[in-house]
């Protein structure tokens, strides 16, 4: 075996990683050489000397003072707000009183009105209601004017509109149901364009839960911290350690270019992203965060789960981003900016359940 | 008479899980030395290692609800606890208590008051000042490597974990895991070199 060999391996050696055959050719190479046999010793003496060091254990009373800030950071801080926290959500009062008047203003437009229009709007001796499928169908095109081709795009958002329940309306809401309806075909069309988009499989039974992690920016960035995270389950692949921002962040990134390990070039983080897991970092990049882990059993797939770390200065943005993968499921918390009441120096967690398409 | 079997992490997990916040006692019962003491050679300071030891259970607390399984609790817990420090060790605060030379007791999160440094054997009374010295030469020549391969060789041989499980802790590959034990020992070889 030769000099180079040995000493490329001799770690492996001290640490009994080396197969019987491999272990017998070690030995006696360093029976014959004094360098490669000093080289050893010096490594085992390192090795032992590390282990050797005495263990320090938690200080007494180390579980009680876990208690104790779990307690304090879960009090709530003002005994009103605890009306709105059946589930530990903390609201504050403007918010609450916006959300209440956006839903009973959301019932008086959706329930109250139509019911009203049907019943005293429309005059007497005209046709008392007009369907959605009836004032469509005059327009000239029919269903059996494209049947030879086989069902297109446009077929099935008609074939939708058909089997929907036909709605009354009245002369006043037509424009608004007209809309509505434009903006329902949009969508449609959107969504069956990403269904027919190459390279991505976009068919996912279960949501993805992301778990979000919100921190106060401070004056020094560093001061941030990160919360749990799932590591890969055996048999899976994890991205973490070649992943771009398990190890630094978007402002690392740009600050001081790409690091030895880990990120990628600058060229490649503004190239148009080719996966979905390229995506979502490069999403989770531009809002200034960082993935923290992810778990994905195909680099070309849908994650099976991930942490992020956003400050909190970019969730909105972040968020009107990670809408564009699929339908969103987000918290109130979220939803109605009450997060920025409760984002401790410690910060705090929200989990999102997003579709992807 | 044979040993009670300890009852597994994963059983702990779920009876939180399912609502059972003791079994969040036992867990960090079961690993608050070991987590502490990571914690202690990742960061070569008491009151840094209680504190990030501390914020590294209350993690676990606020996402255990949340865990899959998709890895050994152990794992999981060892990973944050890594990521905790590395955090730690690139804060502001802590870069600056580093500079700072320490001529009074501390006081810590919790409000005690301390005066521990770099091997400071207080939780063993054992320690002799010989080997107090000893060790903290060592511990500064750990504190001295570089972030990523300081993890690396503290997980292995400190603690004693297999280069897969490092791997899994770490989320780097095991020839990177390897590479990284293997120029961390060569510095440690070239720091301790007629010091102890």
């Amino acid at each position: 075996m030769k000099h180079r060999h040995v000493l490329h391996i001799l770690n492996d050696y001290v640490d009994g990683l080396l197969e019987e055959e491999m272990k017998a050719a070690v030995e006696k190479h360093l029976a014959a050489c004094h360098s490669c046999r000093e080289e050893f010793e010096h490594l085992r003496s390192v090795r032992e000397k590390i282990g050797q060091l005495h263990r320090v254990s938690a200080p007494p009373g180390f579980l009680q003072n876990i208690h104790r800030r779990l307690e304090t950071e879960q009090r709530p801080r003002f005994s009103f707000r605890t009306l709105f926290t059946p589930l530990h959500i903390r609201v504050p009062a403007g918010i609450a009183a916006l959300a209440t008047a956006a839903i009973a203003l959301i019932f008086v437009l959706n329930v109250m009105a139509p019911r009203m229009g049907t019943r005293e709007m429309v005059p007497k001796g005209a046709p008392e209601t007009e369907t959605l499928v009836g004032r469509e169908a005059p327009s000239g095109e029919s269903l059996e004017m494209t049947a030879g081709a086989g069902p297109s795009e446009e077929d099935e958002a008609l074939k939708e509109k058909k089997d929907r329940p036909e709605r009354q309306v009245t002369a006043g809401q037509e424009k608004v149901l007209e809309e509505e309806d434009k903006m329902e075909d949009l969508l449609a069309a959107s969504a069956s364009a990403k269904r027919a988009e190459p390279g991505i499989v976009r068919e996912q039974a279960e949501p993805v839960e992301i778990s979000l992690l919100l921190y106060k920016e401070k004056g020094d960035r560093s001061d941030r911290e990160v919360f749990g995270e799932e590591t890969r389950a055996g048999g899976m692949k994890s991205r973490s350690a070649e992943m771009l921002a398990l190890e630094t962040d978007a402002a690392d990134y740009m600050a001081e270019g790409p690091p030895v390990e880990g990120p990628p070039a600058e060229g490649e983080m503004s190239a148009a992203p080719d996966t979905i897991i390229s995506s979502i970092e490069h999403v989770v990049l531009a809002a200034g965060g960082r993935v923290v882990s992810l778990e994905y059993i195909d680099e070309g797939e849908i994650p099976q789960s991930m942490v992020v770390e956003i400050p909190i200065h970019a969730v909105d943005a972040f968020i009107d981003d990670l809408m564009q993968f699929g339908e969103t499921d987000l918290p109130k918390e979220i939803r109605t900016g009450a997060y920025r009441g409760q984002i401790t120096d410690d910060g705090e967690a929200f989990s999102i359940k997003i579709y992807f398409e | 008479m044979s040993r009670e079997k300890p009852t597994p992490d994963s059983e702990h997990v779920r009876a939180f899980q399912e609502g059972g916040k003791k079994s969040f006692d036992e867990l960090v019962i079961r690993y608050q030395d070991r987590v502490f003491n990571i914690c202690y050679r990742m960061l070569g300071n008491i009151d840094d290692a209680n504190d990030c030891a501390q914020d590294t259970f209350i993690k676990v607390y606020r996402s255990l609800a949340g865990f899959r399984f998709r890895s050994s609790f152990s794992t999981w817990l060892y990973r944050i606890a890594v990521n905790t420090c590395k955090n730690r060790l690139v804060s502001s605060a802590y870069r600056r208590n580093r500079s700072m030379v320490r001529i009074n007791g501390s006081t810590n999160r919790d409000g005690e008051e301390r005066s521990m440094e770099i091997g400071d054997c207080t939780h063993t009374p054992n320690g002799t000042f010989e080997r107090r010295e000893r060790e903290a030469v060592i511990q500064e020549a750990i504190s001295s490597l570089p972030e990523d391969q300081r993890t690396v060789v503290v997980l292995r041989d400190v603690e004693g974990l297999a280069y897969e499980e490092i791997a899994e802790v770490t989320g780097l590959n095991l020839g990177t895991v390897k590479s990284r034990i293997a120029r961390a020992r060569e510095r440690l070889k070239e720091k301790l070199k007629g010091q102890i």
